[in-house]
């Protein structure tokens, strides 16, 4: 760019009078709508940095419950499993493990639902099959689990 | 003006991202995700639902839930394939009355491109939510074998959202300008895109300014829902032989063989074989039945095979439809999930003789793509805003020849970085600046890159001038280095020019040099820094007793001494441990003159020169 001013000055030079004039007056104009490219740019970058930074900053909250349910969601197949055996076994002991389980999940935050005779809500459970007419549903097939208000993983139920 | 959005809008899945500070940067969804399904419907209470929601009650509202819209998008309800993919879809669509195609949901019969609108819709209001800033334009991309029918649907379906449609481009142009390729001339690019359900593979000429697809071809109906039923049956055979039960009718133990063939397929792309585990899958006489499977990868590629040769095929195919012979294909990019298949990354890898290449994600490539061309479109994305990084790390040469950085490598320039410094002796009135580049803990070790004086530093004790030294690197790469006193205000600078002024394989060997010495340069540096302390040390004792002299006792005055000359013998040697101690030694000796000056009632206690926390002293001139 330097190059390109003082090429600019010698020409000046060479040409004399209203053809000069004219020929400054266009490069002024260009350099006036790239300078003003050039700051649009510029300050756009620095609103990004901003509102990025913004973002990051709310996030902040959001990324903890993320690390969370990520954690949750590692230990859900197990989870499964035990909710599962708890419905085909009786015994006491497996029980007795899985309130111990929902204990410690609910002190850091992760709740279990999901409960034969609530109406259907997509926002908090799938639907495997639609066996009576109505909304309710009738068989919980897996618990689903939440943190905060949003949903780790929706129950799956039939209505 | 606003953001443009990168749109994907995939027959299964969408995926949105934007230009951010320069880069692209995909967008989560509401829910979080990085993708949505492209499923839209209308409830029982007449609410629309679009994306993850919709999906979750779709069995419970299958003729008012809408996927695949995109099949029909832009076609004629008498075309064939209209009448084939009909069949296999459980929501209405009739002829509209010019022809076309409508599908009912709820009680309105729509266009498809008015149900695209509500799912571009859902993608523009996360992306508002996401950025807090409203979004007016977008670029969307279409397969590249779209006709202007389909092309002019999906520009109304953008506006029916309220989205300014800036451009519609091909999908493979928005994964080779996700590549950057656009900027390579005269690239010749194939791009294998292997999706849920449609399989697509195109051929691009880059030139300058333009991609340009030279031919392109695919099979809507392959994908890799195809692969995932594959494995459902193969499970389902596996767990009948042992059981003698067929659980593929049971529409629950589906479901989660749905679930498992999906996580065992992901699985076998990086691991050898993998256990299947679904417990309570069903029941008998018997009581509860589990699944046990072991599935290796090569089984997995024993199933697909099939439809590996069926990809291979169509490649063939448009690899002979375009211009080129396979071996002035440049490079081979990988688009969608399936790609994530070693088997068929071997194959691409196999035909083409060159390894394909999915640096990005290729879930996300597309969306990536659309929001760098929506970059281009808004003057975002231009030459002259190429940001680099600075290679290798500039500092200076601080006490003792110790290299101290003031801008790491890698970082993006131009940027700016600032330290203060003292003096190491008492009464100095210079100091040297010399500046060093490269990875090394020792200056001498290091490329030197210029020197200077600043000078007319007011006398002062060690320690107590401050010396700001400024580091700027400009876009260009040229490197000022400023030094300034700041009691007197003077200050000094040098301007060094072509700072890299190496080539990559002196950056690269500097690099490996300084990895190689790493163990070494930091003992280097250890002693050193045990030596400065020890100055310190000698320093503070000696100022103490010519401050103190009347407070101190006798004894007191003669074990420091000794001290100081025990130390002042070990601390040019190199034994490291030797320094530390008689230093340690000699200030457990000063700690006492303390306790000596605080009975005596002085309240001029000694300062203890030189602490950890002192700026860190330049190199004595």
């Amino acid at each position: 760019m330097d190059d390109s001013g003082e090429e600019f000055v010698a020409e000046e030079e060479a040409v004399a009078g209203p053809a000069a004039l004219k020929s400054l007056r266009e490069k002024l104009k260009k350099a006036v709508a790239e300078k003003q490219e050039y700051l649009e740019g510029w300050q756009r970058a620095r609103a990004d940095l901003v509102n990025y930074k913004k973002e990051t900053a709310a996030s902040f909250g959001e990324k903890e419950e993320r690390i969370k349910a990520e954690f949750v969601k590692e230990l859900m197949p197990a989870l499964d499993v035990l909710e599962l055996s708890v419905k085909h076994d009786d015994s006491p002991t497996l029980k007795m493990l899985e309130r111990q389980f929902l204990d410690s999940l609910r002190k850091i935050g992760v709740e279990r639902f999901g409960a034969v005779g609530e109406k259907f809500d997509h926002y908090k459970h799938e639907a495997l099959i639609q066996k009576g007419d109505g909304d309710t549903i009738v068989t919980v097939e897996r618990s689903g689990y939440s943190i905060g208000d949003s949903i780790i993983r929706p129950a799956q139920v039939i209505i | 003006m606003g953001k443009i959005l990168g749109i994907d809008l995939g027959t299964t899945n969408s995926a949105i991202a934007v230009m951010q500070g320069g880069e692209p940067r995909v967008l989560e969804n509401a829910e979080g995700a990085r993708t949505m399904p492209s499923v839209v419907a209308v409830s029982k209470t007449g609410e629309r639902l679009v994306g993850l929601i919709a999906r979750r009650q779709a069995v419970t509202n299958p003729k008012n839930t809408v996927y695949q819209i995109k099949r029909f998008i832009g076609h004629m309800f008498d075309e064939p394939a209209v009448q084939k993919d009909k069949a296999s879809v459980p929501y209405e669509i009739r002829k509209s009355q010019n022809g076309g195609i409508e599908v009912k949901m709820g009680d309105a019969w729509m266009r498809p491109e008015e149900v695209s609108a509500m799912i571009l819709g859902k993608l523009k209001a996360d992306a508002e939510k996401r950025l807090g800033e409203p979004i007016t334009e977008a670029v969307i991309t279409v397969p590249a074998y779209f006709n202007d029918a389909q092309r002019a649907a999906t520009r109304d379906a953008g506006k029916i959202a309220g989205l300014e449609v800036k451009r519609i481009i091909n999908e493979p142009t928005a994964a080779a300008l996700a590549y950057g390729f656009d900027k390579k001339k005269d690239e010749k690019v194939a791009v294998f895109d292997f999706g849920g359900g449609t399989f697509d593979v195109s051929v691009l000429e880059v030139g300058a300014d333009v991609i340009e697809v030279k031919s392109t071809d695919g099979d809507a109906h392959l994908g890799g829902k195809d692969i995932d039923q594959k494995i459902i049956d193969w499970l389902a055979t596996e767990f009948q032989k042992e059981s003698g039960i067929d659980v593929r009718n049971d529409p629950l133990a589906r479901q989660r063989l749905d679930e498992a063939a999906e996580k065992a397929k992901i699985e076998l792309s990086t691991a050898v074989d993998t256990e299947v585990n679904i417990p309570f899958i069903t029941s008998d006489a018997s009581g509860p039945r589990h699944l046990l499977v072991k599935m290796s990868r090569s089984k997995l590629e024993e199933l697909t095979q099939e439809f590996i040769d069926r990809a291979l095929a169509i490649t063939k195919r448009a690899m002979e439809a375009s211009p080129f012979k396979i071996g002035d294909i440049n490079q081979v990019i990988l688009v969608g999930g399936q790609t994530r298949m070693p088997a068929l990354q071997a194959a691409v890898e196999k035909y083409f003789g060159k390894k394909p290449n999915m640096s990005v994600n290729p879930d996300e490539v597309v969306a990536i793509g659309a929001a760098i061309q929506g970059g281009i479109l808004g003057g975002e994305v231009r030459d002259v805003l190429l940001l680099d990084v600075i290679p290798l790390s500039l500092g200076i040469e601080t006490m003792g020849g110790v290299a101290t950085k003031l801008i790491e490598r890698n970082t993006t320039i131009p940027t700016s970085r600032s330290q203060t410094f003292s003096t190491a002796a008492d009464n100095q009135t210079s100091v040297e600046i010399h500046i060093s580049q490269g990875e090394r803990a020792m200056a001498s070790d290091n490329k030197s890159l210029g020197r200077f004086v600043l000078d007319g530093i007011p006398t002062a004790p060690r320690g107590m001038p401050q010396i700001e030294v400024t580091f700027d690197v400009d876009a260009n790469g040229i490197l000022t280095v400023k030094a300034k006193d700041k009691a007197t205000n003077k200050e000094q600078s040098i301007r060094i020019e072509g700072s890299s002024g190496l080539g990559e394989a002196d950056i690269e060997r500097m690099r490996k040099e300084a990895e190689a010495n790493a163990d070494e340069d930091k003992k280097k540096v250890e002693l050193v820094e045990a030596r400065n302390m020890a100055e310190q040390a000698v320093y503070g004792a000696k100022k103490a007793l010519g401050d103190n002299k009347d407070k101190i006792p006798m004894e007191l005055a003669t074990a420091i001494n000794e001290k100081v000359s025990a130390l002042e013998s070990v601390k040019g040697g190199d034994d490291l441990v030797k320094i530390k101690s008689a230093t340690e030694e000699l200030s457990k000796e000063l700690s006492k003159v303390y306790e000596a000056v605080q009975k005596s009632g002085g309240s001029d206690a000694p300062q203890e020169p030189g602490t950890q926390s002192a700026p860190e002293d330049t190199d004595k001139k």
